[in-house]
């Protein structure tokens, strides 16, 4: 026999059952939406591009903060297809591959920019010559071992590499997990970016490693700001300003 | 924790007006991709001494993954079980891990083949069951001797009766044999008892227990026995048996004549010699140690 | 092959199938294979297979003299034998069979080759080839074969017993010269260093190994060497008092009221009648062997009379006192 239920009592259930899916967060707080230089100067977070690897298929998404979002997911994976699944949220699954410190608000947000628009053209402009480019397997298709296709990191390298390149964003800094990721020196312009390695970190605490990251980034970050503004006062001739400092 | 950030400079140019290039893509359609940028092991050194390297034939010299069945070998065989039972234990040890290394480099590769669906594994698997035979036989060489040890502390009657008679022609031994009786009693000391000819050569943590003390008091009563009966006529204060190991002991440093002076002069003073039980072993190490000491001391003067 | 044990447990165990099964087994096994390749026989479980020479009665090289089969009545050598199916190959022994070109060997000009046959060991019997006095080559072939004393055999690098003829003892089999020199490999250790003498028993007093290895060689806590029965065990051995059923407890009711049995010595006049019965007996006995049989079994004590002997003078000192 069905348990009677008062109407009231229906009411009730189909209220908090809205109120669960309404409180449902997808991700990390401060990963949700899209962040300018002035958010993220608000938000105390420095300028930097966080590039995370997903251990079980191998793609990357990229974050302007040290966390990420299901949102972050959907715009980053417009085109989902059996090659190309779009990524589970799960957070046992992303690993931080690349960190990608830049020289002002302006850059970071500009690489992450370009990132999403670069992934944008991979999948929906040209999917075709992006097919071109990827390694295949004997059957025509992009080369695997279980679920892992490598070629996703490899070209999330390469548009990092393209958009330093592109907009020539001086002063950038990049903190690998691991260097072997980074490929040819030739890929890259010794002008204009540096590598580094990632502290060794227990993937239990990443988010405590990046967090330290961005700390350290920020402190960096103000005294080369204090030190400019420095130099500006002694020498007032020059009227260019960081839009920071502004 | 954290490696030093790289100085990177304030970009004075970082004003989108006065910048020569745009900070963002002006037209996405002719935007020409990058082609994908493929790791490299070239960015990074791996250490010659990598413990992994341990995992492949020829250590960090190795230049495939793989060998093929031609190369593995296929025609030596284990080693015996009469050919093992020559060797101590410090080789038994050592060929035990010579022999684990080598299985876990044909395991690595087994492992490595399945991965990349080769099937050819049949060489390996016979030479790891060529080197798990040997290791079996190792085990089975240790065990023969541990079971023959523990069988010989059994057999206490035998022993004893071999005792006392080497005890009984000892003491009357002629005065020609003894050289030789004395060399077969530093062997039998250490055959029965574990008494190391030398010495230098004790272990103080271990030599010194209750077989040691039974040695001891053994090879004191056998030469005081043989002392009493070529000299007849001594006094009374020698003729008594020998009381604990504190009388005990000269008759192992020392030299049996003045072994006897000592207690001699032992007796005389009228001292006190036998001890507790507890204080036998600390005693036993603290003077075994001193001679040690005063040995070397004089040695190296 | 140790690196795969852990698998075992998921694999089907198709060694302990069942006839009926077996069959259904090698016929999809067989569907994978070349028509002319087919395996009929279901190979040995592992501990039934021979792998010592002194086992299997041959080496590669010996001479076998076939009784079965096409080739019934013939000599030939043996250049392999398989534990897995306790058969050997023989040189002449061939079938033609068709192989397709990828697996075709070097020099190969047609699809028909010479494939060796597989012999049951059952089929063959040890053969040697010896001359006569006119140089005139001979056979002997040897339905069985013993072993006698061993002797060290330089060509093989071991110990060997030296085979002969069952019941023709003088005539020995020799040992085939092996088909190869045994070799070095990279694993080969050197002779010197094996012979090399490094254990020499000197003490009874020391350990022959470290304390701490002891464990390693036998199981401390193996289920075999436990000192105490759990519950459940002592249980198991020692089963429940089952109970009584009427008629048994009826029964030893009466038992018990009735007085204990006495045993008491024969009289005199049932002795001598039982005595003249037996001598009576006995004499009529001819046959000398029944009699020094009958001597030995008078002489055999029996357990039981004795204590029915030991009961009775019990109960007769009791009644003197």
């Amino acid at each position: 026999m069905p348990t009677m239920r008062m109407r009231a009592e229906k009411k009730m259930r189909k209220h908090l059952l809205e109120q669960l899916k309404s409180r449902k967060i997808f991700g990390a707080r401060i990963a949700k939406g899209y962040k300018t230089p002035e958010q993220l100067m608000e938000l105390n977070l420095a300028p930097q591009v966080f590039l995370f690897k997903n251990l079980f298929s191998g793609q990357v998404l990229y974050s302007q903060v040290p966390a990420f979002h299901q949102d972050q997911i959907d715009a980053q994976f417009p085109r989902p297809n059996w090659q190309n699944r779009k990524p589970s949220r799960r957070n046992d699954l992303w690993r931080i591959m690349c960190v990608a410190d830049f020289a002002s608000y302006d850059y970071a947000v500009a690489a992450y920019d370009g990132l999403v628009q670069l992934r944008y053209v991979r999948d929906v402009l040209k999917p075709k010559e992006a097919m071109a480019m990827r390694k295949k397997n004997e059957e025509g298709n992009i080369w695997y071992s279980g679920q892992y296709r490598p070629c996703f990191s490899q070209e999330a390298v390469a548009d990092l590499a393209h958009v330093i390149n592109e907009f020539e964003l001086e002063g950038t800094a990049l903190f690998w997990e691991n260097v072997w990721r980074k490929g040819e020196d030739s890929h890259w312009r010794s002008d204009l970016v540096d590598h580094e390695v990632l502290p060794p970190f227990n993937p239990k605490y990443q988010s405590i490693m990046l967090d330290e990251l961005r700390e350290k980034s920020l402190a960096e970050f103000g005294r080369i700001r204090e030190e400019n503004a420095a130099q500006e006062n002694g020498e007032p001739e020059s009227a260019q300003v960081g839009t920071q400092a502004a | 924790m954290l490696p030093s950030v790289g100085i990177r400079h304030f970009s004075r140019c970082a004003v989108r007006s006065a910048r020569l290039k745009p900070l963002r893509f002006t037209d996405l359609n002719k935007i020409n991709l990058n082609q994908p940028v493929v790791p490299t092991h070239k960015n990074f050194d791996v250490s010659p001494d990598h413990p992994l390297w341990a995992f492949f034939p020829n250590g960090n010299k190795a230049t495939s993954c793989f060998r093929d069945s031609s190369e593995i070998d296929t025609s030596s065989r284990p080693w015996a079980l009469p050919e093992l039972r020559r060797k101590s234990f410090e080789d038994l040890h050592k060929l035990w891990y010579l022999i684990l290394k080598e299985r876990n480099i044909l395991a690595r590769e087994v492992r490595l083949a399945e991965a990349i669906r080769e099937n050819n594994t049949q060489a390996h698997n016979e030479l790891d069951e060529k080197l798990a035979l040997t290791q079996k036989r190792i085990k089975q060489v240790l065990l023969e001797r541990q079971v023959a040890y523990e069988r010989a502390q059994l057999m206490t009657a035998e022993q004893e009766e071999y005792l006392r008679d080497f005890e009984e022609r000892y003491v009357n031994a002629e005065e020609s044999d003894i050289v030789s009786y004395n060399e077969k009693l530093i062997r039998l000391q250490y055959a029965f008892f574990g008494i190391e000819p030398q010495l230098d050569d004790f272990d103080m943590e271990t030599d010194i227990n209750v077989n040691f003390i039974e040695g001891l008091t053994y090879i004191a009563n056998l030469k005081h026995k043989r002392y009493l009966k070529l000299h007849p006529q001594t006094e009374e204060v020698l003729s008594t048996p020998l009381d604990g190991v504190v009388e005990a002991l000269p008759f192992l440093l020392n030299d049996t004549n003045e072994a006897i002076q000592e207690l001699k002069s032992l007796r005389e003073r009228g001292t006190e010699t036998k001890l507790d039980k507890i204080d036998v072993i600390p005693f036993l190490k603290r003077t075994i140690s001193q001679v040690i000491a005063e040995r070397n001391g004089t040695e190296a003067v | 092959m140790s690196w795969n044990t852990a698998r075992k447990r998921f694999q089907r165990n198709v060694e302990s199938y069942p006839k009926a099964l077996r069959d259904v087994y090698l016929a999809r096994a067989n569907r994978f294979t070349l028509p002319t390749f087919e395996s009929k026989e279901w190979p040995f479980p592992k501990n039934e297979r021979k792998t010592k020479t002194e086992e299997i009665g041959f080496v590669n090289g010996d001479l076998a003299y076939i009784t079965e089969g096409e080739k019934k009545g013939t000599v030939s050598t043996i250049f392999q034998y398989s534990p897995e199916t306790d058969s050997v190959l023989l040189a002449d022994v061939t079938s033609k069979k068709l192989l397709p070109k990828p697996y075709w060997v070097e020099n190969q000009t047609s699809h028909l080759v010479d494939y060796p046959d597989y012999v049951k060991k059952s089929h063959i019997k040890l053969a040697a080839k010896d001359r006569d006095e006119n140089g005139k080559v001979y056979y002997v072939v040897a339905d069985k074969v013993i072993y006698k004393e061993k002797y060290y055999d330089d060509r093989y690098k071991r110990w060997l017993p030296r085979r002969y003829v069952k019941g023709h003892e003088s005539i020995e089999i020799p040992w085939p010269n092996p088909p190869s020199e045994p070799k070095d490999d990279y694993l080969s250790t050197k002779e010197s260093t094996v012979f090399e003498k490094s254990y020499e028993l000197q003490s009874l007093a020391k350990p022959p190994v470290p304390a701490g290895v002891l464990a390693e060689l036998r199981n401390p806590y193996s289920r075999y060497k436990k000192r105490f029965l759990t519950e459940a065990d002592a249980r198991r051995i020692n089963g429940p008092e089952m109970p009584l059923t009427d008629e048994q407890k009826i029964y030893l009711a009466k038992k018990t009221a009735q007085p204990p049995k006495v045993h008491k010595r024969l009289s005199e006049d049932i002795q001598d009648f039982i005595g003249a019965r037996i001598a009576d007996h006995l004499n009529n006995i001819e046959n000398p062997a029944m009699l020094a049989h009958l001597d030995v079994l008078s002489k055999s004590k029996i357990p039981d009379f004795q204590k029915t002997m030991k009961q009775i003078e019990e109960h007769e000192a009791t009644q003197q006192q």
